[in-house]
């Protein structure tokens, strides 16, 4: 390293949460006129037409009666928040170091429309275990830039190869890990594979909670067979390659892809048009952000409304909204599913059933070493929100099997 | 849906009620305060412009000309003139109605797209009622379509068959019109393009016509993907220059437009919910619309004080929910061959504008259309031409139906 890096600052979270812009917030959402009656009579009892009216009104009436701000900013503050200068973007990030010594550092990585605050549940077992026999971390929580207290991306054309690389600069240059374990879900795996393929040297173990990835070649021809014949048959073929929850996943990840992309389409083409459009309205980041938290996750989710509320209120109190959806356009997945396979460094994959996006295991194993795979029958895209202990589990698990080995 | 400001429903079925539109000093009051009080972000990217979507710099002018505008003076002017609404199977429609004095004017519906309303043919009925001597004129029905504005929505399943049915049933069995034209653009053409199919319906304009190639898609993607010392020689031998024009515009817009295209049809309430009550969500996403470069032409930008009239008009109306149903009820039609215009079904007229947001090439409407007696194609203009190029648009309604009045005589 030849010039000294700048230091990371002490972040205040009350200082980027002012009273003034609560209050707006709340004013908003209070008088927000939501449509008296459903876009269509009966459209309330399912999800076919987007949002429910009854949801909206469920989370507007939560975030206005239940909702509490001091409670939230408490929750937010038991960790050390800070920013530091690496590359331009003024970086945010929760440092919660271990309760002992021997800590393994851990980088977790959030997606969209996450946050830091998406592992609020897991970050205190992480670092402070109760059992002497569990691991302890020192835990890193970026907020990926565009996203909650970290500044946008300083150019066009960012993508999250580099904020790969940043995040990396952040783990080995700025806190000193010179190995580290890193996790990640949504935009987090992005992160955390080109995180495997282009800085195996630190990264050396790789959790993620989801993935996408090609098939080996082999795979096709079973899968051409397996959508052009009906179900049972293609069920049957299927098995010589993939279990059955393996071909379920496929199954919802296909229904996914008929009626659940249209924000990927929007996003990725105008992220201007619709950012712009709904960053200074809450009830509207309620209604788009908050049908993802009921249509990604387990209908049986422990993703509260709480959780829901608090993380629109992040995207309007930090006025990212409009950044957020700048991955859509800048990442290509034609850059980061052909990323180099990871040579140093293993992986641990942990997949939850009611996710819309997941690997088989012999698709993840075509470009990561996994060396350990765990399918859970419940929760969804948001494992820290719905399935806090065990994601903690999972990582701990795969962690004491591999760290240092 | 239904609004304050709204008249009552109509007496009886198809006894039409007029009425002068009149929103509540409450409303025209909240909107201002919301938009005062509204904060806009910074740019999305350092020197964005218009390459990731809607550009920062037109959002705060348009903004700041809401913010300025006169609504009681625009409503004023839309009251000028004539307004009704009818009950027809059981939804409430809106339609302007302006009789043409002269005897042998040609009844014309003028129906609009998305995102837009009736307001953007209003200027143009003057001319078209009663123009100068010797020169075409109609008698101009303005409807709107269900779940836009004034009229009420329309119930679960509601195709543009189902438009098209009312609105023939508006021409002819509430104003009695023995034969007509329909005239429209976006949402405007795919409905006239089923009207087509109603014997009163005996010829339709469009603005953007819509036709498949002859031969599937996949043949024509050599042309972009060859060196260009070979597709050249191949595009000339396809296509005349301003068919290369056009097809080079329809394949930017494969390639980059369409974004909300999916949205709409797969979750019409969610962006529908998102941006309700909301100046800067109409602003952003239907303000958008009526500046981007996809859709206009740079030299004959749209009247801002027409743009803010639709965005208010929306605004009061709380529309856009359901001004998205369309995009999910005919999405399965989507996947079809569109509707074919044949000679004996009706005669086809095609006004091609070429910054509209996509344009067919000429031989590929007339091979499809085999109703297709007329076509022009304008360097100028774009995706509203009743509000960037309304002498050009008027001058090819006169002539297009002027040539084929026969069809009309008889008809009041």
């Amino acid at each position: 390293m030849s010039t000294p890096l700048p230091q990371p600052v002490l972040l205040d979270p009350a200082s980027r949460l002012p009273q003034a812009e609560v209050s707006r917030f709340l004013t908003l959402l209070r008088e927000s006129r939501l449509p008296e009656t459903d876009i269509l009579p009966g459209a309330s009892t399912g999800w076919e037409y987007g949002i429910p009216l009854t949801r909206l009104q469920e989370l507007r009436t939560y975030g206005l009666e239940k909702w509490n701000y001091d409670a939230f900013l408490a929750d937010i503050s038991r960790f050390q928040h800070y920013t530091v200068e690496i590359e331009g973007i003024s970086v945010h990030y929760v440092h919660a170091r271990a309760s002992r010594e021997g800590a393994v550092p851990l980088l977790m990585t959030h997606g969209w429309p996450g946050s830091f605050y998406e592992f609020h549940k897991v970050v205190g077992p992480l670092s402070s275990p109760s059992a002497e026999e569990d691991p302890a971390f020192d835990v890193v929580l970026p907020s990926l830039p565009g996203f909650g207290f970290s500044g946008p991306p300083p150019r066009k054309g960012w993508t999250l190869m580099d904020t790969a690389r940043v995040f990396n600069t952040l783990m080995v240059d700025v806190l000193g890990y010179g190995e580290y374990v890193a996790q990640g879900g949504d935009w987090g795996y992005v992160v955390t594979r080109a995180l495997t393929a282009n800085h195996g040297d630190h990264c050396v173990l790789a959790h993620f909670n989801n993935l996408l990835e090609l098939p080996p070649a082999y795979h096709y021809p079973v899968l051409t067979a397996m959508a052009l014949l009906p179900k049972w048959a293609g069920r049957r073929v299927g098995s010589t390659i993939l279990t059955q929850p393996e071909m379920d996943g496929l199954d919802r990840q296909m229904q996914f892809r008929k009626t659940g992309l249209g924000y990927v389409s929007i996003q990725s083409t105008k992220p201007a048009t619709i950012g712009y459009a709904l960053v200074d309205h809450p009830v509207g980041l309620l209604a788009y952000l908050g049908e993802k938290y009921s249509t990604w996750t387990d209908p049986a989710s422990k993703a509260t409304d709480d959780d829901v509320v608090s993380t629109v209120a992040l995207y309007f109190l930090t006025r990212t909204f409009h950044t957020s959806v700048l991955p859509y356009y800048e990442t290509k997945h034609t850059q980061y599913m052909y990323l180099p396979k990871q040579v140093k460094g293993k992986t641990g994959l942990s997949v939850f059933q009611f996710d819309v996006l997941g690997a088989p295991r012999s698709w993840a194993s075509r470009v990561l070493n996994v060396v350990y795979y765990k399918r859970h029958d419940h929760g969804g895209h948001f494992a820290g929100l719905e399935m806090p202990e065990a994601l903690v589990g999972d990582v701990r698990e795969f962690v004491k099997g591999h760290w240092g080995k | 849906m239904a609004a304050p400001g709204d008249p009552a429903p109509a007496a009886a079925p198809g006894i039409p009620v007029p009425f002068k539109i009149s929103f509540p000093d409450a409303d025209v009051g909240r909107l201002r305060r919301k938009l005062a009080d509204t904060v806009l972000p910074e740019e999305i990217v350092p020197d964005a412009g218009w390459e990731y979507g809607l550009s920062l710099s037109t959002l705060r002018e348009l903004k700041s000309a809401w913010e300025s505008f006169d609504w009681r003076s625009a409503e004023e002017g839309l009251n000028a003139y004539e307004h009704y609404t009818v009950s027809i199977e059981g939804l409430t429609l809106h339609y302007v109605h302006c009789r043409s004095p002269r005897q042998d004017a040609i009844p014309l519906l003028m129906i609009h797209g998305y995102p837009s309303c009736f307001a953007e043919f209003l200027p143009l009925l003057p001319t078209l009622t009663e123009p100068p001597e010797g020169k075409q004129a109609f008698s101009v029905v303005l409807p709107s379509v269900p779940g836009f504005g004034l009229s009420s929505a329309p119930p679960r399943g509601w195709t543009v068959k189902d438009t098209a049915r009312v609105l023939d049933t508006l021409m002819t069995g509430v104003l009695g019109y023995t034969a007509y034209a329909a005239q429209g653009g976006d949402w405007g053409y795919l409905i006239a393009s089923q009207l087509a199919a109603h014997p009163s319906c005996l010829a339709v304009h469009a603005t953007l016509c819509v036709a498949p190639p002859p031969l599937p898609i996949p043949f024509y993607i050599p042309l972009y993907l060859l060196p260009s010392f070979l597709s050249g020689p191949l595009i000339n031998w396809c296509f005349t220059p301003p068919e290369r024009a056009a097809f080079a515009r329809t394949w930017q817009f494969l390639k980059r437009a369409g974004g909300i295209f999916p949205l709409a049809a797969t979750q019409p309430a969610l962006i529908g919910y998102a941006l309700s009550d909301s100046p800067l969500g109409l602003l952003a996403w239907v303000g958008e619309k009526h500046t981007t470069p996809l859709l206009t032409d740079p030299e004959r930008p749209i009247p801002v004080d027409k743009i803010l009239t639709t965005l208010s008009l929306y605004f009061f109306t709380r529309c856009i929910p359901t001004a998205h149903l369309q995009y999910h009820e005919n999405a399965s039609s989507f996947a079809e061959p569109p509707a074919r215009i044949s000679r004996s079904r009706c005669t086809l007229g095609v006004s091609q504008f070429a910054h509209d947001v996509f344009a067919v090439p000429e031989r590929w409407v007339r091979r499809y259309h085999t109703g297709c007696k007329w076509f022009r194609r304008h360097e100028h203009g774009g995706h509203f031409p009743a509000m960037d190029s309304p002498e050009e648009l008027v001058q090819d309604l006169r002539d297009f139906l002027g040539e084929n009045k026969t069809l009309f005589a008889g008809s009041r």
